[in-house]
């Protein structure tokens, strides 16, 4: 782990919008073990930020979105929200508004009194709760749904009526749990887009859980990568994706994943987009190994290219994605030279799997 | 060569679709057969009852032939004086009361109670949900004699409120069962976010989790309406007096010995109690076979 | 730094309520029942263990230890152990009959076809009836000068003389097996019914393109698979009939002879009517251990499926 996150400076306001300070939960499992769900992390979330949680199934996101949101009491450690420390607040004091996966609409009330249901609870007086539900609904384009009820409902249009819901109790921070999930493939491209219009008008401080990293890169001011209840790396996409922190965060984001090729207490890591054929990369400054290509996949114009690599380090399965650009002609069996930007390699501890420092590669 | 071995095999497939028609023609036929006895079966005492209420008195025991035989129009002559001149509509006050007191007890407790061992994950929520359930196990017949002696002590003795006392003994446990499966059917989604957007644990089962297993709050009433109607050896041994007897032991105890014009009228009288309870109990079928069935 | 609502931060001011702590509402919902069934159900157990050790009457209530005076009363008394056999064959047989009817009604009733409504209502009214009203219909069926099966069964041979239908001991005992029977099928039927929904689909459906036929897929799918289900309508089923005393007591009144009588209905006579209640006491105890022992049926039962459903959600945990 790389100490404090990267990006934290651009954050920058005194008080942060929310801040976790050596989080622990500690489950009780099924055969009697003891699972850390969350293990000393720490994090910090400016005001207005967007802040991606990313990470395999199972890494911990959720529970610390649970956790923020008061569902979860942690075992250890503290949950500031807005400069105050929340702990043993129960949900309903915390001023946060979440986004259930399954967006957990009331079945049994229509769209409107689902989304007045929070200012109820707050007794806001009824003027201001019908005004309050309509600019909600204006401003998600839902006002024509107002007296239906969810199960009439598509899967689009039930997100937006859960984001209203969020959206009229004007909470400090917004918690959305993998709320593009339950959509088909093409709805999710355009609500993400939506969703990030929406919280740049709105300005509200945002955590985001997901599992998919194009969710994450794309709509995340900074991604946090958790794994097994820790924080692998917090930073922009940019940062996440060109200096990752460890080799987790190397092979967990990007698809195909960063190619790592072992070489003494060294891994050497370079994305596949930048192994090309040698006579595509400049001459000057490369680091070249000769690729036995075993297999070659075509897709949406470029060439995936998996064989395996020696010379730079042990013998080791790659891939290579040229772009449509690259014409150099290949063919299944040979044995190609190709070369990698020596500013694209990246350096890992061969033990612990973190970044090292660059080391010089002949060739 | 190859088209008559073509041939042979559409014959056979021919055949096999053939045949299986008629396994299905069949297997329909056996569904209807099997429906229409069961529930002739099933009403057989009761269609007997509801016949032999509306045919003359044949004028005493003895005679030989079954009494449609008579040749006579209905009266509903016995059916008037089981609502005029016997206890019956006592017993049936009787039993409205005690089973709606009966229910308001029983879901005062189940319901609380089901929804700590659905919702509220403590270590006890398990054997404490085995626990209730076996408490039904528990017959009557082991507890009466002590139970005779403590309504006597609390000077409940020939009052149907003995009964409204006892009788969630028996309806609180299946309740339990029955709506802690209700409640498990709501995500639990639902209800932590009616705690995000700003209500307490309690609040938030008030109103969504409550509105939400509202069939299975009927269905429990259903149930308790039911089994206290249908109770026997409690009510035969608290209750004595005429006018206090639920219909379960008012009529077999103060009209089951008496004349043949009595009989033909309780017949009536048994089909006037056992009609509307199945209706309700039908309503609810669905309902049952989900509160009941194992949620993930 | 674009602006936050002033009111958008935890309101922590407020102090969380009683009614947001999951253990005290968990004690709070659980301990009315608890105490009410403690009180009405175990304590009157122990009261009912001690009359059995006691010489205690109606006549006089005061409490005296008698030892196993009751006991060796009761040991001494052919009627009781005539009960007790006779109880545990009506139970015994009851069951068989009841699962075995219980699983062919529930696979009817969840199949479609027409007229389902009306069916489904006639088949729930022995269930719902009180039963000692369906005792009482079935005694003016089985048993009266109104009888049709009586002058059948007299023309058949099968009766004759001056004895009717339930005063002759074998007859008497198989009718009430068949009233046990009649009542408690569309309970089971409704038990097995979820057992049955409660199969997926696509189990089902896989059996059936793997080429098993019904037979096959009954014994080899449906049955194991609601094992447990059958176990739980079964336990359930013996419990009532067990202690049941409406229907042998409406219908043959014990008789002829002792020979239909069954023990809740023996402690019921000895205890309240003839006033003993220590041997009255003595007698029900005697359920006790059957009790346990299918107590013990359902548990092992239940108690499968819920570990499975434990592991389930374990494995969710984020």
């Amino acid at each position: 782990m790389r100490g404090e996150p990267a990006g934290s400076e651009r954050v920058g306001a005194a008080v942060k919008a929310v801040e976790a300070r050596g989080l622990v939960k500690v489950y009780q499992g099924a055969r009697k073990e003891r699972v850390r769900a969350l293990d000393g992390l720490n994090l910090t979330i400016g005001h207005g930020e967007y802040l991606v949680l990313l990470g395999p199934s199972g890494c911990g996101k959720t529970t610390l979105l649970r956790t923020i949101a008061g569902l979860e009491q942690p075992t250890e450690g503290e949950v500031h929200i807005g400069g105050h420390l929340a702990n043993g607040l129960p949900p309903r004091l915390r001023r946060v508004a979440m986004v259930f996966q399954s967006y957990a609409l009331y079945p049994h009330k229509t769209v409107r009194h689902n989304i007045e249901f929070p200012l109820k609870a707050e007794h806001v007086p009824r003027h201001m709760r019908e005004r309050k539900v309509r600019w909600a609904a204006d401003l998600l384009g839902i006002p024509h749904l107002l007296g239906r009820k969810p199960r009439h409902l598509s899967g689009g249009e039930r997100q937006r009526v859960a984001l209203a819901r969020a959206l009229v109790r004007e909470p400090a921070v917004f918690l959305l749990d993998e709320p593009l999930s339950n959509l088909d493939a093409k709805l999710r491209a355009t609500t993400r887009d939506e969703l990030r219009r929406f919280q740049q008008e709105i300005g509200t401080t945002t955590i985001y859980v997901t599992h998919d990293q194009d969710e994450a890169m794309g709509l995340g001011d900074r991604v946090a990568v958790l794994d097994a209840g820790r924080l692998r790396q917090v930073g922009t996409p940019r940062d996440i994706y060109d200096e990752p922190a460890d080799t987790f965060v190397a092979t967990f984001v990007g698809s195909p994943p960063m190619n790592l090729v072992s070489r003494g207490d060294r891994l050497v890591g370079f994305r596949p987009e930048h192994l090309l054929p040698a006579e595509n990369v400049a001459y000057d400054s490369r680091v070249t190994m000769p690729l036995r290509i075993d297999r070659i996949e075509y897709l949406s114009g470029d060439r995936h290219v998996y064989g395996s690599v020696t010379r730079i380090g042990l013998e080791t399965r790659v891939i290579a994605r040229l772009p449509a650009t690259v014409i150099t002609p290949l063919t299944v069996g040979e044995t190609h030279e190709f070369a990698v930007p020596a500013d694209r390699l990246r350096f890992f501890d061969a033990e612990y799997g973190t970044r090292t420092a660059p080391v010089r590669i002949g060739g | 060569m190859n088209g008559v071995a073509a041939r042979t095999r559409a014959r056979e497939l021919d055949r096999q679709r053939r045949w299986s028609v008629v396994r299905h023609v069949v297997a329909r036929a056996a569904v209807y057969a099997v429906a229409a006895g069961a529930a002739l079966v099933c009403a057989a005492p009761f269609l007997w009852g509801l016949v032999t209420a509306f045919v003359h008195d044949r004028g005493g025991p003895g005679a030989s032939g079954g009494p449609i035989r008579t040749g006579r129009a209905p009266t509903a002559e016995h059916v008037r004086f089981l609502f005029r001149s016997t206890p019956f509509p006592a017993f049936v006050v009787n039993t409205l009361i005690v089973g709606s007191l009966v229910a308001v007890v029983t879901l005062a407790l189940a319901l609380p109670a089901a929804y700590a061992l659905a919702r509220l994950n403590r270590s006890w929520g398990t054997p404490a949900r085995m626990a209730i359930l076996l408490v039904y196990l528990v017959p009557p017949s082991l507890l009466f004699l002590s139970f005779s002696r403590i309504v006597a002590t609390l000077g409940l003795a020939d009052s149907f409120w003995a009964l409204v006392l006892v009788y969630p003994t028996v309806t609180v446990p299946v309740s339990v069962w029955l709506l802690t499966g209700f409640l498990k059917a709501v995500p639990v989604d639902i209800e932590e976010q009616a705690m995000v957007d700003g209500h307490s644990r309690l609040g938030a089962f008030a109103r969504v989790v409550a509105p939400l297993v509202f069939p299975g709050v009927v269905a429990v009433v259903v149930l308790a309406f039911t089994l206290s109607a249908g109770e026997f050896a409690y009510a035969l041994t608290f209750v004595w007096s005429n006018a206090r007897m639920p219909v379960s032991t008012g009529m077999p105890a103060r009209l089951g010995n008496g004349d043949p014009l009595l009989w033909q009228s309780m017949q009536g009288g048994a089909v006037f109690v056992a009609v509307p309870l199945a209706m309700a109990a039908n309503l609810f079928l669905d309902r049952f076979v989900a509160g009941v069935t194992p949620h993930r | 730094m674009r602006g936050v609502p002033a009111r958008g931060r935890p309101r922590a001011g407020e102090k969380a309520r009683l009614t947001d702590r999951e253990g005290f509402l968990a004690w709070a919902f659980l301990l009315p029942s608890v105490v009410y069934l403690t009180a009405l159900v175990a304590a009157p157990f122990c009261l009912t263990v001690a009359f059995a050790f006691s010489d205690a009457n109606s006549a006089a209530p005061s409490y005296r230890f008698a030892g196993l005076r009751n006991f060796r009363a009761i040991f001494r008394d052919d009627v009781f152990w005539r009960a007790l056999g006779d109880t545990l064959a009506l139970t015994g047989l009851s069951m068989a009959l009841v699962v075995f009817f219980g699983m062919i009604l529930a696979n009817v009733l969840l199949a479609d076809f027409r007229g389902k409504w009306p069916v489904r209502l006639l088949v729930l009214l022995p269930w719902t009836t009180p039963v000692a009203l369906s005792a009482i219909s079935w005694r003016w069926l089985l048993d009266s000068a109104y009888s049709p099966v009586d002058p059948i069964l007299r023309d058949a041979g099968v009766l004759h003389g001056g004895a009717s239908l339930l005063g002759r001991p074998p007859l008497a005992t198989a009718s009430v097996v068949a009233v046990h029977v009649w009542r408690l099928t569309p309970l089971a039927a409704v038990i097995l019914m979820a057992g049955l929904a409660a199969i997926p689909r696509d189990v089902g459906e896989a059996a059936r393109l793997d080429g098993a036929g019904f037979w096959r897929r009954l014994f080899g799918v449906t049955i194991p698979l609601t094992l447990p289900v059958i176990v739980v309508a079964a336990v359930f089923g013996a419990a009532v009939t067990f202690a049941d005393m409406a229907v042998v007591r409406v219908l043959t009144g014990g008789g002829p002879g002792a020979s239909t009588q069954v023990l809740p209905a023996l402690a019921y006579h000895r205890g309240v009517e003839d006033g003993d209640m220590g041997q009255g006491a003595a007698i029900a105890l005697f359920l006790f251990p059957l009790l346990l022992a299918g107590v013990i049926g359902v548990l092992r039962a239940v108690r499968r499926p819920e570990d499975a459903n434990d592991g389930e959600a374990d494995g969710e945990e984020p």
